[in-house]
């Protein structure tokens, strides 16, 4: 899965289409006699792309949070109101993740979920910032959200900087003693070597750092082999990722390989061959990977005749969220919910309890560490302990 | 010795209970907005405080100067040097909070801020009582003070309390923050390593505390990475297992020597860390890079128990400790350690103060120690204010809680004050003075849990009293410590 940047330059048709209305209607438990009565309705939005390329993903994340509204129906709504769902298309431009938001704000939303691209992502949150309408932000990349400073937005992803923090606690529990970084030259992965690299230096482990986009790998396996290194973490593409691995164990370099969340993907298992097994991923945790997410997963695969993707799991988590906000706050006016969505009380998401910090981000990421068992991705740690 | 006048002539105070009323009057701080070119004495707004005059006090070499409330009693404080004021301030915390007082005048500390227990509660508390932050850490450059929750805080207990830590910013002292609270399966003490970029958080006792393996007798010590308080990470792995004769006990407490070295104290012993650097690891029996999470082992160990009527848990339980890093008597520069063996029963079977050689412990003795064949550190001395002048004979009456400057270490031993000892002579500790407050008319008694040298001063948090300022007016033996260590010497 390439998750970093990768949907921000899709673009979608002009016209954002309203797509969606009720959604207590077509849930299947409406007609449980036992179902409790619920007087009026709460409004939540959902805003995913809904045409071009990221359109399946974009179902995904509407179908996770219809089944989140669903569920909240059935288990007494919110404030005693019925949870209403209607999903505008943000597409994946700046210009389409505006009109979604001033859509899904039209409609006079309690709050938003969704976001997909990070530029629609951005756009929205901007556009709905004066209104003050809390926006969970489900699946776009956290950084650039941050950086806006929106009061009301709140992404649900972790940031670049945690992944580094991931990848450096992990390579803890490994009692490492030589670190090597390698990055393929992209922007991306240099900045992520980078912050791995100089946190590595703070603990005061040695450390050394290369870029190389050549396609000899052959050559940087020797040398990272001589270099004694114990541990290589990869932040590049991923069939190159695998291509390395498979090189350095041809060198005989024995220790641990971990590459980024760029390498979750079947070309990297494809590229590594059998030198994939036991290396080690930083990836944003997903319902394939999590026993705790089995269940839900069960009963979305009921409903929808289909397996979960991530951002079903991630919408499916932030409409919980917002609601568990609404009832925490009393009341739906926007200021009140964004007051309570830093302070959840005993909320858990599939990877743990949900809080932010003063600037938004997860105070706990969702990132865990994967490895290759048997050819596939298992979960070797979900690195938290609350 | 010979007793001195117990209150400093300057500093009369009128009444058993004085209110003091900040320069502008203000009933809570306003913030140093203004701070340092107020007109105040204390550099800005100060808040209401109490000061409870020790009427009944017996002192000797000590001159009693002033006492303050602030929020409650206390079982730690700390300090922290503000570059920007010209001063330091001093943090307490204790069963009601977080206390904060300007130092401006040492003498006097002036209460600008707090944070009450009922700010603290989380949800699913049932009581405003913080429990209790023993050797209460800081970060003097971040400016941040960590309040350690013991599972047993705010109505809980032991099995069904939540641990953890408040990271309080308090970059401005006259408003200070809490960024976080963090849980962690850990939370008697908490104690800064490498320069604050780490937490050890260690205690408490039992079995049963959420998160433990449950054939642990206490809770060993959790590592939380601090470089960044907005995203607190625990690791999942203890450190400092199998420490009773291989058996994983209670660490209570984790000071950091002057050369960077973790000593963590609890239950079976007090063993040192390196947590930075490349070292011999002489139970891995390798060189090998120390990280906080991947200590490398130095020394250490427990002593044989000194006390005939001793009981299986507090004949081994090694509350604190101070490795001193210089050469004191003919003993060699590093090898004595001064341990608190808390022992809370009768005061004369009550826990005392040890000195023990760390000589022979170096090759991971004590880290292979096991009931058949256990290892022991050799016992230099051992010293208590039973029998001693200004001793009380009932109450409680254990070794508590001391800091260290040249060579007089500065005691709490609860209902016994707080004791200077001189141990000039490791084989023969001796009292140079004492100050312990009986209860009495107006007077609230004394129940020290720590003692702290500042700045030529002594603090006192007690656990009854809040802080009590003295002076200590012996002769100080050794060569005064430029820096003191409160809970960590590290930088």
């Amino acid at each position: 899965m390439r998750r970093r940047g990768a949907v921000r330059s899709v673009a979608l048709g002009a016209a954002a289409l309203v797509v969606s209305g009720l959604l207590g209607a077509c849930s299947g438990s409406d007609e449980d006699e036992s179902a409790p009565k619920l007087r009026g309705e709460i409004t939540f939005g959902v805003l995913a792309p809904l045409s071009g390329d990221m359109a399946e993903r974009g179902q995904d994340l509407v179908d996770g949070a219809q089944l989140a509204a669903a569920e909240l129906n059935d288990q007494g709504g919110v404030l005693g109101r019925q949870v209403r769902v209607v999903v505008e298309d943000g597409g994946c431009t700046a210009a389409t993740g505006e009109q979604g938001a001033t859509g899904l704000a039209a409609k006079k939303v309690v709050g938003m979920v969704g976001g997909l691209c990070e530029d629609a992502a951005v756009a929205a949150a901007k556009a709905v910032a004066a209104s003050g309408t809390p926006f969970l932000v489900s699946s776009a990349p956290a950084d650039r959200l941050i950086e806006a400073g929106v009061p009301s937005a709140f992404p649900m992803e972790a940031t670049v900087y945690q992944e580094a923090l991931a990848a450096v606690h992990w390579m803890g529990y490994r009692s490492t003693q030589q670190v090597a970084v390698l990055d393929d030259g992209s922007a991306a992965a240099q900045r992520l070597s980078g912050l791995v690299t100089d946190r590595i230096k703070a603990d005061g482990l040695p450390v050394s750092r290369q870029s190389t986009d050549s396609p000899d790998l052959a050559k940087l396996a020797g040398t990272v082999t001589a270099s004694k290194a114990d541990f290589v973490y990869w932040t590049g593409a991923a069939e190159p990722g695998g291509r390395l691995v498979s090189a350095l164990r041809h060198a005989g370099y024995t220790g641990h390989f971990m590459a980024s969340s760029e390498s979750d993907s079947p070309e990297f298992l494809k590229a590594a061959g059998g030198a994939a097994e036991d290396a080690f991923l930083t990836t944003a945790a997903g319902p394939k990977l999590l026993p705790t997410a089995a269940d839900w997963a069960a009963r979305f695969k009921d409903r929808y005749r289909r397996d979960p993707g991530r951002d079903a799991m991630q919408a499916y988590d932030a409409l919980r969220a917002l609601a568990q906000a609404v009832r925490q706050a009393g009341d739906t006016a926007p200021s009140k919910v964004v007051d309570n969505i830093p302070r959840l009380e005993d909320f858990t998401t599939f990877t743990g309890v949900l809080r932010f910090a003063a600037d938004h981000s997860l105070t706990y990421d969702n990132y865990v560490i994967a490895q290759v068992r048997g050819g596939t991705f298992t979960l070797a740690s979900k690195l938290r302990t609350d | 010795m010979k007793a001195k006048p117990l209150v400093a002539g300057a500093v009369a105070l009128a009444a058993a209970l004085a209110v003091q009323l900040g320069g502008a009057g203000a009933a809570f701080a306003a913030g140093p907005g203004s701070s340092p070119s107020d007109n105040s004495a204390h550099g800005g707004a100060v808040l209401e405080d109490v000061h409870n005059e020790p009427t009944t006090a017996v002192a000797g070499n000590v001159t009693f100067i002033d006492n303050v409330r602030g929020v409650s009693g206390y079982s730690a404080l700390n300090f922290i040097n503000y570059d920007k004021y010209g001063y330091d301030f001093m943090f307490a915390n204790g069963t009601g909070g977080l206390a904060v007082w300007s130092l401006k005048d040492p003498k006097h500390p002036a209460l600008v801020s707090k944070i009450t227990a009922a700010e603290l509660r989380l949800p699913g508390d049932t009581q405003d009582r913080f429990w209790e932050g023993e050797n209460m850490t800081v970060d003097p450059k971040r400016k941040l003070v960590f309040l350690t929750r013991d599972p047993r805080g705010f109505g809980g207990t032991v099995s069904t309390g939540q641990s953890g830590v408040y990271i309080v910013d308090v970059k401005n002292p006259w408003k200070p923050e809490v960024v976080t609270f963090h849980p962690i399966p850990a939370g008697h003490t908490a104690t800064c390593i490498n320069d604050c970029k780490y937490l050890w958080s260690v205690g408490p006792a039992n079995t049963g505390t959420p998160g433990q393996d449950p054939s642990w007798k206490g809770v060993p010590v959790r590592v939380t990475d601090i470089h960044d308080i907005k995203h607190p990470y625990t690791f999942d792995q203890a450190v400092d297992l199998g420490r009773h004769d291989g058996v994983t006990d209670y660490v209570h407490s984790v000071d950091v020597d002057k050369n960077g070295i973790a000593w963590a104290s609890g239950e079976g012993g007090v063993r040192g860390y390196w947590t930075e650097g490349r070292h011999y690891d002489p139970v891995q029996k390798r060189n090998r890079v120390a990280t906080a999470y991947d200590p490398v082992p130095y020394a250490g160990g427990t002593v044989v128990a000194t006390n005939p009527a001793g009981t299986d848990f507090f004949d081994f339980f090694d509350h604190n400790a101070y490795h001193n890093t210089e050469k004191v008597g003919d003993f060699d520069k590093g090898e004595l350690l001064y341990i608190t063996n808390e022992n809370i029963t009768t005061c004369s079977r009550a826990g005392e103060f040890k000195i023990a050689s760390l000589k022979g412990s170096y090759d991971g003795e004590g880290w292979r120690s096991t009931p058949e064949n256990p290892f022991r550190l050799d016992l230099i001395s051992h010293w208590s204010p039973w029998g001693k002048e200004g001793s009380a004979t009932t109450g409680s009456c254990s070794a508590h809680w001391f800091t260290v400057n040249g060579n007089i270490v500065a005691q709490g031993w609860y209902g016994q004050g707080t004791r200077f000892i001189d141990v000039s002579d490791p084989r023969n500790p001796t009292q140079v003075g004492y100050f312990r407050v009986p209860a009495g008319q107006g007077v609230t008694g004394g129940s020290a849990s720590a003692v702290y040298w500042h700045n030529g001063l002594v603090y006192v948090a007690d656990y009854n009293r809040g802080v009590d300022v003295l002076r200590f007016d012996g002769k100080l033996a050794g060569a005064p410590d430029d820096k003191i260590c409160w809970n960590s010497c590290d930088k």
